[in-house]
């Protein structure tokens, strides 16, 4: 992977959840695999696993996440992060579903300083909504509409008990969006989710391009070839996959483009279209006149 | 005024009232003070940093926000520098966890990130990552009848050849979704910190205060089968278990403790049968429960 040559080190795969974020982590570990065959999906680099970790944050903070408050914990974490970041001797890929927001003292959650690039994936709402009621097991669409528009939405926590996971702030679906598009320019790349879908030898290149990853068109093809949906769904079945939910069923589903259109009424599809109009129509999944693209 | 404790085996004298611990009625030397006062701005010397806190060879700085500066030194000294406003059961909290978590490893005795219980008059030890169930299922064999001797901090002392858990004190952590699964009522309870819904539970009656030989070391931990399994261990993934459950390993790297934790996991593991209870991330509290009960019957064949 490319040299340090800069105080940021951290490659954050940035997404909200349900957007393809574990898909571009199993391109980027079969393009930086040595090994004759595809890697094990239960066997990504352990590093990527997220910036949510409470073993990494607790081993830097010195005291157990469990016994710190959410505010103690966003006042700690762009301070991991940057230490985390410098005690890198090479770029690595960290995952995240956070929004980007500052803590109480002003800082950046995801701190610039710390960051070498930033893939931030974007996914049409419609079929986010539809995965992430998959997801979670609920299988109740109308409930994930509500989470996709709630600026409160976070991921692992619970008031009364200790989540696997530090908390992560998702805020609305929209509201993530846009918080991200606040990250320095220079640094980040905004992918659609469906353009890594219907075009991946452009799309994948041109992110391997901006991380200024050492690799060629062929390896990129068989990077692609390697972490295919049907690939992916082979292996969790034969073998489970350890990042899946327990209420789901399985975690690689459908990976399809549009599967909204056979699971969502016509008045649930217009809730989404309306809580979401904006950002939609920014990343051409609607048109002007509020017409579908995709 | 100096207040005396006796916890994880040593003798305390502390300008701080810990109301947590068991006095010390002796006229006994202290092996470790603790006091108010200075603590250093930084330690020069140190190579292992963190977010928080520094660590020498002999030292831990460890400074919390809107708590408490606390300076760790020999094993033998604290000294606390309260933040102003800061609540004291916060102060105590971190003291009683991070700060004597380094003073164990100054002193260069094993403690293990676990909770403890009684049977038969030996000690079951329950170790894990934070959240894989320790002080659940610490207590709930506690609710039950046995004794519990401490909980989150396990120290292990070889006395003649022979690995010996050392209490804690009377007071276990519980979140209250925890407490509402072994059927607990928690509002007499207090909060452990006033804005985290853990309760700090009192285990007064049924504690127990002397070191006592240990019966069995099980490691809890979840996966995605749907199954409660247990699984043994040859030795050196029991060395590797106890090395990375050691309370706080982080803090040993580039201190005089280093060898000793290689040596003391290296013996506890030759010495200890050590287990690992793996289970579904679902609540199976009574699987898991029968699944120790069960094992430590075969442990202790004369006893079935």
């Amino acid at each position: 992977m490319t040299k340090k040559k800069h105080d940021g080190n951290i490659i954050w795969l940035a997404s909200y959840p349900k957007s393809g974020n574990t898909w571009l982590r199993i391109f980027f570990n079969n393009l930086l695999s040595n090994k004759s065959e595809p890697i094990n999906i239960n066997e990504l680099n352990e590093t990527d696993l997220g910036s949510s970790g409470r073993i990494g944050f607790d081993s830097l903070v010195g005291v157990d996440s469990a016994d710190l408050t959410q505010r103690e914990i966003d006042f700690y974490l762009p301070k991991v992060h940057k230490h985390y970041s410098r005690s890198l001797t090479e770029n690595k890929f960290v995952k995240t579903h956070d929004a980007l927001t500052q803590n109480d003292v002003g800082e950046w959650i995801i701190p610039k300083e710390a960051t070498y690039k930033a893939i931030y994936l974007i996914r049409n709402p419609l079929d986010v909504c539809v995965s992430f009621a998959h997801h979670s097991g609920f299988e109740n669409f109308d409930l994930a509409i509500k989470h996709l528009a709630s600026e409160e939405a976070l991921l692992g926590y619970s008031y009364k008990s200790q989540m696997n996971q530090l908390h992560q702030y998702l805020g609305s679906w929209s509201g993530h969006v846009k918080s991200w598009l606040k990250f320095p320019s220079e640094k980040l790349l905004v992918v659609r989710f469906e353009d890594l879908k219907l075009s991946p030898q452009k799309t994948f290149s041109k992110i391997v391009k901006h991380l200024n990853l050492k690799s060629s068109q062929e390896l990129i093809t068989q990077a692609i070839d390697r972490s295919k949906i049907s690939k992916l769904q082979k292996m969790e079945d034969e073998q489970g996959f350890n990042e899946k939910l327990p209420n789901s069923e399985r975690f690689f589903r459908k990976g399809k483009i549009g599967s909204w259109r056979d699971e969502l009424t016509a008045e649930q599809a217009e809730k989404i279209i309306n809580n979401h109009k904006e950002m939609m129509i920014k990343f051409n999944y609607l048109d002007l006149q509020g017409n579908l693209k995709v | 005024m100096t207040y005396k404790y006796y916890v994880f085996g040593l003798r305390i004298h502390s300008e701080l009232e810990i109301p947590e611990l068991i006095k010390d009625k002796t006229t006994l030397p202290p092996d470790v003070k603790i006091s108010i006062g200075e603590t250093p701005n930084e330690l020069s010397s140190a190579k292992n940093k963190g977010v928080t806190f520094q660590i020498t060879h002999n030292e831990l700085l460890l400074g919390l926000k809107g708590i408490a500066r606390y300076y760790v030194k020999d094993g033998k000294e604290i000294t606390i520098s309260p933040k102003p406003n800061s609540d004291l059961r916060d102060i105590r909290l971190f003291l009683l966890g991070s700060c004597f978590g380094a003073l164990l490893h100054q002193q260069k005795i094993l403690a293990l990130h676990a909770s403890a219980i009684v049977h038969q008059g030996k000690a079951v030890i329950f170790t894990g990552i934070s959240g894989a169930g320790k002080s659940t299922t610490a207590n709930a064999l506690r609710l039950e009848g046995f004794k519990m001797m401490t909980d989150d901090i396990c120290p292990i002392k070889m006395i003649e050849g022979v690995p010996y858990a050392l209490p804690g004190y009377p007071q276990s952590k519980l979140w209250e979704d925890a407490l509402d699964n072994l059927n607990v009522d928690y509002k007499d309870y207090k909060k452990v910190r006033t804005k985290l819904n853990k309760r700090a539970v009192p285990i007064m009656g049924d504690f127990e205060s002397k070191a006592i030989p240990i019966k069995a070391i099980y490691r809890l931990q979840k996966h995605k089968k749907d199954q409660v399994e247990l699984i043994d261990l040859d030795n050196s993934d029991k060395f590797l278990l106890l090395k990375n459950m050691t309370y706080r390993h982080y803090f040993i790297e580039d201190t005089a403790a280093h060898p000793y934790h290689f040596m003391n996991c290296s013996m506890l593991a030759n010495k200890a049968p050590i287990k690992c209870i793996i289970r579904p991330e679902k609540f199976c509290l009574p699987e898991v429960l029968s699944t120790i009960k069960e094992d430590l019957k075969s442990l202790n064949p004369m006893e079935v």
